[in-house]
Formats: structure tokens, sequence, C-alpha cells
């Protein structure tokens, strides 16, 4: 027997885990689709013209992310809930088999899912609007700003992240997470700055973690950065920090102590 | 079967639960595992489980570490805590997801259980009552047929009719191939059902011995008052005293557990001393 990875054995979790939780999940999609319409829908009313192909992509920015944070937060929160945990870590299934599960659904099923959604809110709210003619331009997600490969990558990062938060935290897994984020960027961003400004032997006004910096002398400002390439190394540190992050996330589930 | 091996445990270094513990579990007992509040009997589980890991020392489980929770292990095992979550699913539902990740899963002996447990095979588990949902679970973990079967508790919840069914399905689904580890604080609920008594007390297991075993080298019985003084230990009664004695004469008794268990965490030691001299010693 494959104590690691069983194609048949997965397959069985994935029709048990979807079997107990699509009503969930579907009650999920409809609150997204909902408050999608809620509040894209309001923008359009209040807007002057129709909304454009410009304003749609923030929203899809916008909901992507944050509707995707709080839905990878869930993934893994039944390890917080005694009952629950004991059931789910005894079931015959090996660990990375219960992590990939969670995975496919807060990523690839979560995509799947969300981008047409995402496109039927759009037509709707398009569809109720009278001033919208014929030629009004819909988003296209592969050619909008910014580029559909970066936002992926930053989602990616932030689903590594909340599962690895939902997989840590007992309670509050979303706030928690959340809070945490925001205190090692802050550590991340004042750490830097210490080093760089060590480095240059001179204050700076900011210096942004794998970025640039920046001083002010004689009223003049001052740039200091890596820029050839600056973007795609950028991308490239998201990546390798959203798959130390799903990493961490599977051994904390591995490690998981009731 | 199970075998714990030097075992220390704790929540923290500086208060460790269990030190350099040790423990055979064998398959073809059913095994009542007794301890007072807080002493460590569901810790003691949870490490069987693999649902903590020791700091020192293994637990293996059919070979297996406990603490990998491998799947080779676990489809061997199956784990009733005291408190449990059911799904929103009716039983053919739940039956239909969950045991086939059990390769012995006997469907047909697990609807004769849910049968005499008088649990409804088509009502949604999480709509049941707390003691219909323990029922119904020890019914599944009874047809799962693994070779360790361990329950934290399992009697709490349910009523007096119930118990005495509990007691003969758990009687009846014993085989020479299955171990059936029991933990409860309830020690009549678990009369005329266990072979074995495992008694957990002070950070150490002090008792592991079979009924037939404690039943040769101790005597359970009623004396007066005035002969209480021969007595290892003795409870006041309605009539006298209950004692335990000495087996000077080889007769045998019904253990009785409560007062065993009450003798033991009493701190008395000329029973346990008794319990623990080898056989040898015994027919000397």
């Amino acid at each position: 027997m494959n104590n690691h990875f069983n194609l048949s054995r997965f397959a069985l979790l994935f029709r048990k885990h979807t079997v107990e939780h699509y009503k969930t999940y579907l009650l999920s999609l409809g609150v997204l689709l909902g408050a999608m319409f809620l509040v894209m829908g309001t923008a359009s009313y209040m807007a002057v013209s129709p909304m454009p192909a410009t304003e749609q992509s923030i929203f899809f920015l916008f909901f992507l992310i944050g509707a995707g944070m709080v839905f990878s937060s869930t993934v893994f929160a039944q390890l917080g809930d005694k009952k629950k945990a004991i059931a789910f870590l005894t079931l015959p299934a090996s660990q990375l088999e219960k992590y990939l599960v969670g995975w496919l659904y807060s990523f690839p099923i979560y995509l799947l899912l969300f981008i047409p959604s995402f496109y039927l809110i759009v037509y709707l709210v398009l569809s109720i609007d009278p001033r919208v003619g014929p030629e009004h331009e819909v988003i296209n997600i592969l050619t909008s700003e910014p580029p559909l490969h970066v936002l992926l990558t930053f989602y990616a990062l932030f689903n590594a992240l909340m599962l690895v938060g939902s997989a840590y935290f007992n309670k509050n897994h979303f706030i928690k997470t959340a809070f945490a984020g925001f205190v090692g960027i802050l550590l991340l961003y004042n750490l830097n700055k210490q080093v760089v400004q060590a480095m240059l032997g001179r204050d700076l006004a900011s210096a942004t973690p794998f970025s640039s910096a920046y001083f002010m002398e004689n009223d003049k400002r001052f740039d200091v950065g890596a820029y050839e390439g600056h973007e795609s190394l950028m991308l490239l540190l998201l990546v390798v920090l959203a798959l130390v992050s799903w990493v961490a996330a599977y051994f904390k589930i591995k490690e998981k102590q009731v | 079967m199970i075998e714990i091996e030097n075992l220390s445990f704790g929540y923290s270094r500086k208060s460790l639960l269990f030190r350099n513990l040790n423990l055979k579990l064998q398959e073809g007992h059913i095994y009542g595992l007794l301890g007072k509040n807080g002493a460590g009997k569901s810790t003691l589980l949870k490490n069987m489980v693999g649902l903590v890991s020791p700091m020192e020392g293994s637990c293996q489980v059919n070979g297996f570490d406990s603490c990998k929770r491998q799947p080779a292990m676990l489809e061997n095992l199956y784990f009733i805590p005291e408190e449990i979550y059911m799904p929103s699913l009716t039983a053919k539902q739940f039956v239909a997801n969950t045991a086939p990740f059990y390769p012995f899963f006997d469907e047909d002996a697990f609807y004769r259980y849910l049968s005499e447990f008088e649990v409804p095979t088509h009502a949604v588990f999480s709509k049941m009552s707390f003691g219909q949902q323990k029922k119904a679970i020890i019914a599944f973990g009874l047809a799962t047929n693994t070779s360790a079967l361990i329950m934290d508790e399992p009697t709490n919840g349910l009523d007096i009719p119930s118990k005495v069914q509990f007691r003969r399905i758990i009687a009846s689904a014993l085989t020479e191939n299955r171990c059936i580890i029991i933990s409860t604080h309830q020690v009549r609920d678990l009369d005329s059902l266990i072979d074995t008594l495992v008694v957990v007390h002070n950070r150490e297991i002090v008792l592991n011995e079979s009924l037939d075993a404690i039943s040769e080298r101790l005597t359970f019985t009623t004396i007066p008052e005035s002969e209480a003084l021969q007595a290892l230990y003795a409870e006041d009664a309605l009539r006298g005293k209950q004692a335990i004695l000495p087996n000077v004469m080889g007769n045998y008794s019904k253990v009785d557990m409560e007062l065993l268990f009450n003798a033991i965490t009493s701190g008395n030691t000329s029973v346990t001393g008794i319990l623990q001299r080898p056989h040898y010693e015994q027919s000397l």
C-alpha cells in the first residue's frame, strides 16, 4: 500500500469531501454572486456612465482576491474544532491526500467557479443598464491590467497564506491570518529599511522590500534600485513564497495534534 | 497489536502526564481502561491513535508508528472519541462515502447493529439525539472490522437499555483477531464485558491484568465489621463491609471492579503489591 498517495483513495476522499460540503459551497457561491451583484450594481447605478472595462478589472481583482482569501481560510478550519479534527485526522487517507483535496477546492476549483460567476454578474449588470450600447466593452481577463499571470500569482500567495492560517489557528482564521499578515509585512518593511539604510550609510525616505529605495537631497528625489527585470524577479519571489507557504500548510496539517 | 514502549508525554515538557510508560495490548481481548478524571485515559488513547505525538518513546499499532497516521495503520483502527462529529448524512450516505476507506467493512452487520440499537437508518445523523449519534457511530465502528477498536467513554449519553445493548453487542463482536479498548470512569458500565483491566494512576499503568488472573489472587466478598482488619481493602456496605482479601484458598469470586479501582486509586499498596507479584511467587 502506498502510504503517501493513492489515486483511487484520493478519488474516494474527494468524493467524501464533496458530498459532505457541497451544500455549504453552493450557499457560499450564492452569497458571492449576491455580493458581487449588489456592489457592482450599486456602483453602476451611481456612476454617470456605464461601467468601463477598467473599472470591471478593478472589481475582478477585488473579488478574486477578497472572496478567495475568505474561502481559503475556511478550507482547513475544521482542524480547529476538536470533534471534526479527530474525524478528519483518523480517516484512513494520507495527510498529503487530505491536504490536496483542500488545495484543489481553494485554488483551481475556486478559480474555475469564480471567473464564470464574475462574467455572469458583469453581463447581468450591463444588461440592466439602459445606457449600455451594443458596442460596450466587457473585461477580457486575458488582456486586462493587471495581467492575469500577476493576478494569479498574488492569488496563489494569498491562498497559500490563508491555508497556513486555517491549519494553524483554531478560531477566527481569516481575521487572525490577516492580522498576522499585516504584522509580518510591517516587520519586513521596517527590517528591510534598517538593513538598506545600514548598507547605504544614510537615512532613506522609503525602502520597499525587493523593490527600490529613495531619499531626498536638496529637494531632489534619488531612487536606488535594480530596475532591469525587476518585475519578473518580484513575481518569482512571490511564486517562491507561495510554494513555501503551501508546503508549510501541508506540514502543519501533517503534524497537527488534537 | 498495540505496543507502547517508554512513552513520555505531556502537553508541556515541564509537566509530563506520562513518564516511561510501557503497555502491550493483544488481539482477542476487551480491555477496560480505568482512571480517575484527569488521569490521562483520553490522552493515552490519543497516543494510541496518533492524535498526539509522544515526547519520548514510541507507540505502535500493528507495527506502524501511530503518530505518523499512515493509511495502512488507520484503515485497521477505528477510534470513537467521547464527543463525536456526525455529518449531515443518512446512514446509507455515510456508508457510501466513509465505508470504502475500511477494507473489511461489513455493511450487513452495520445495519444489523443499527437495528439492535434501534437507530433509524433513514434519519440524518446530525439531527439525531447525542445518544442516537453515539450508537450509530459505535455500530459503524464495529462494522469496520478493524483489528483495533478504541472507544473513549462510549457509554456517556446512552440510556440504561442502550447500555445493556452496548455490552451485548460488543461482547458478540469480539473475535480472536480483534482488540477492543474501552475507556470509562463509569466502572459498572463494563461489568460482565471486559476480560482485562488496565488502570492508569499517578502517571503510570498500575494494573494490566486479566480478570481471571485478578480473581486467582484476590477474593471479593462481604465480611462482618469485626473481620475488617484482615482485609487488604474494605468499604462500608449495607451488611458489613465489602472487602478484598488475598485468595489463599484458590476459590473463584467475581471481581468487583469498582471496589478494586477504589482500592488502587486510594493508594492501597497491598492490593497492587499482590497483583504485581510474579506468578511463581503467588504459588509459593
